[in-house]
């Protein structure tokens, strides 16, 4: 039998998947259906301090290339209801990965703290949302301000801190800062900006205009991020992009992912059925392959 | 997305809206009570139940309540719009089911769709309408609803029977059989047919529920249940009475 637990930044995981912030996670009817797929961990939707209303719709839409854009606009009930959200996800014994947004360091490190204190087991700082003005990418994609936020937020709490990082020229870069700042691991990658325009009545889909790009599309861009920056600093990372099968969270892993966060594929109550079948694949890959652990692949495809 | 062309719009009642929408593209075929998220371009998109489908048209049945659905009412033919759908899991009667439908107001919208679902499958229907007065009311046949099993009610008595949907409703079953008895309208009367619907021998009693729909893809979690482990746009809006006590509790529409 080949083990699949493993352990991301401090937290022991059954299973080396969990969801990737957005996909439901405010309510803790969320958490009951989010346990339910079977992942290891749950990563709520980014907290802010205050609540935020977000975007009206529409906020989501499929695209005819199998991708899925979005712009939600961070919307969530405020940082206090993951209290709630901790009590339940303890209850199931699964961790729960409070996803944290601000637009100052400051702002960071206090919804941080309000956090930890409400029971989070562990951060993830959105600075790689691309569509919420003064959140996220604006952030991630200047590595002086990568640092001022993980430094606030890490010399702040006790619990582990993930950075989660989009695409952006300075990617590396940051990712390095978010490190030294003491973050124990990241997430690569976020959403990709984007947009779409219905071509009858020539508008833009989205109410915001542009958005992100999830799902199968960017794939191939989340593996080399994280075989790049695996390269560079041997990092924990958590791989997050476009996973629907076993093979593409396989693909992850060899490029150097410690675990790997599913979105798009969850989407329409699917959950369930996609958790499932990447775990059976992985364990039956990993036999394939003559491995017992996951830990021995992880990062493989770097050895020469 | 799907692509679709305005038809045709008219008000069928004081309070009552059609659309017919040609559409684009191919869909497929949709159960009764599922529903689509409907986008007209830079205003609003807003779920509504699916009332007619057939040959590459798709209807709708709506109140005007907010400014989404007054720009809906003052689309022109020829206007352009986009859907989601089908989308939730919906209600599909089995074969000879024996279904009694209990709408109140706008919540007749789904039911021209179960109609022609069950005269495809053998499904039977019957049908109770409920409505607060005359005005509101229209020929069924203008809603698609080609049948002669529809039993009206209105508050004040001015059509039908003097009464809610739900008195007419628990005459109906004193004096027929059923095995679902299903329920479409406001929280409160939701909330009494459940209550009631128990003193009677179905074996299944539905309610289609309303509630925010942001993203219709499972993804957002606006469309959650209160203590229920499920989304709307995933797993209703059709629910057991048991499932959604806690649901129809909370105040509101």
């Amino acid at each position: 039998m080949v083990v699949l637990a493993t352990e991301f930044c401090g937290l022991h995981l059954r299973n080396p998947l969990m969801n990737a912030s957005g996909v439901l996670g405010f309510a803790p009817e969320h958490v009951d259906i989010m346990a339910s797929w079977g992942i290891a961990a749950i990563v709520t939707k980014t907290m802010t301090l205050e609540p935020r209303e977000g975007y009206p719709p529409p906020i989501v839409v499929e695209l005819r290339n199998g991708g899925l854009l979005n712009a939600v606009g961070l919307a969530n009930p405020g940082v206090d209801s993951i209290k709630e959200l901790c009590e339940r996800a303890r209850a199931l014994g699964l961790p729960l990965i409070v996803s944290v947004g601000g637009r100052t360091a400051r702002e960071f490190a206090e919804t941080a703290a309000r956090a930890e204190d409400l029971g989070a087991n562990a951060l993830e700082l959105n600075l790689s949302c691309p569509h919420a003005k003064g959140y996220g990418a604006e952030i991630g994609r200047n590595p002086r301000l990568v640092s001022e936020v993980c430094k606030a937020v890490c010399s702040t709490v006790k619990i582990p801190v993930v950075a989660k990082l989009g695409i952006s020229d300075k990617m590396l870069e940051s990712a390095g800062r978010a490190l030294e700042a003491g973050c124990r691991g990241l997430t690569l990658i976020n959403t990709v900006p984007a947009m779409a325009i219905d071509v009858y009545s020539a508008k833009p889909v989205l109410s915001n205009v542009s958005g992100g790009l999830s799902g199968p599309p960017i794939h191939p861009i989340a593996v080399k991020a994280v075989y790049d920056t695996y390269a560079e600093y041997g990092a924990e990372i958590a791989g997050c992009g476009g996973v629907a099968a076993w093979i593409d969270a396989a693909e992850l892993i060899l490029a150097g992912a410690r675990v790997v966060q599913i979105g798009t594929a969850l989407a329409r109550g699917r959950g369930r059925d996609v958790v499932s079948r990447i775990i059976e694949g992985l364990a039956s890959w990993l036999e394939t392959l003559g491995f017992r652990s996951l830990d021995e692949v992880i990062g493989l495809a770097h050895r020469r | 997305m799907i692509s679709a062309r305005v038809a045709e719009v008219r008000r069928v009642s004081s309070t009552l809206w059609r659309i017919d929408l040609e559409l684009l593209e191919g869909v497929d075929e949709p159960k009764p009570f599922t529903f689509a998220m409907l986008w007209i371009p830079r205003v609003d998109e807003i779920p509504l139940s699916i009332a007619k489908f057939s040959r590459g048209l798709v209807s709708f049945i709506f109140r005007v309540r907010g400014e989404g659905t007054k720009r809906l009412a003052s689309l022109r033919r020829g206007d352009f719009v986009a859907l989601k759908m089908p989308l939730g899991k919906g209600y599909a009667p089995k074969p000879r089911e024996r279904i009694l439908a209990v709408a109140g107001g706008v919540g007749i919208a789904p039911i021209p769709r179960l109609l022609d679902f069950c005269k495809d499958t053998g499904c039977d229907v019957t049908i109770v309408w409920g409505v607060r007065t005359r005005s509101e009311y229209c020929d069924p046949s203008l809603l698609g609803l080609d049948s002669d099993r529809v039993e009206v009610a209105s508050d004040d008595g001015s059509i039908g029977f003097r009464g809610t949907a739900i008195d007419l409703a628990l005459e109906v079953l004193r004096n027929q059989r059923f095995d679902t008895a299903i329920a479409i309208g406001p929280k409160p009367m939701l909330r009494a047919f459940c209550e009631k619907v128990r003193a009677f021998a179905i074996s299944r009693a539905l309610v289609s529920v309303e509630t925010t729909v942001k993203c219709g893809l499972g993804i957002c979690g606006s469309c959650y249940i209160k203590q229920l482990p499920k989304l709307l746009c995933v797993d209703g809006p059709v629910f057991d009475c048991h499932e959604v006590e806690h649901f129809l509790e909370i105040p509101g529409a």
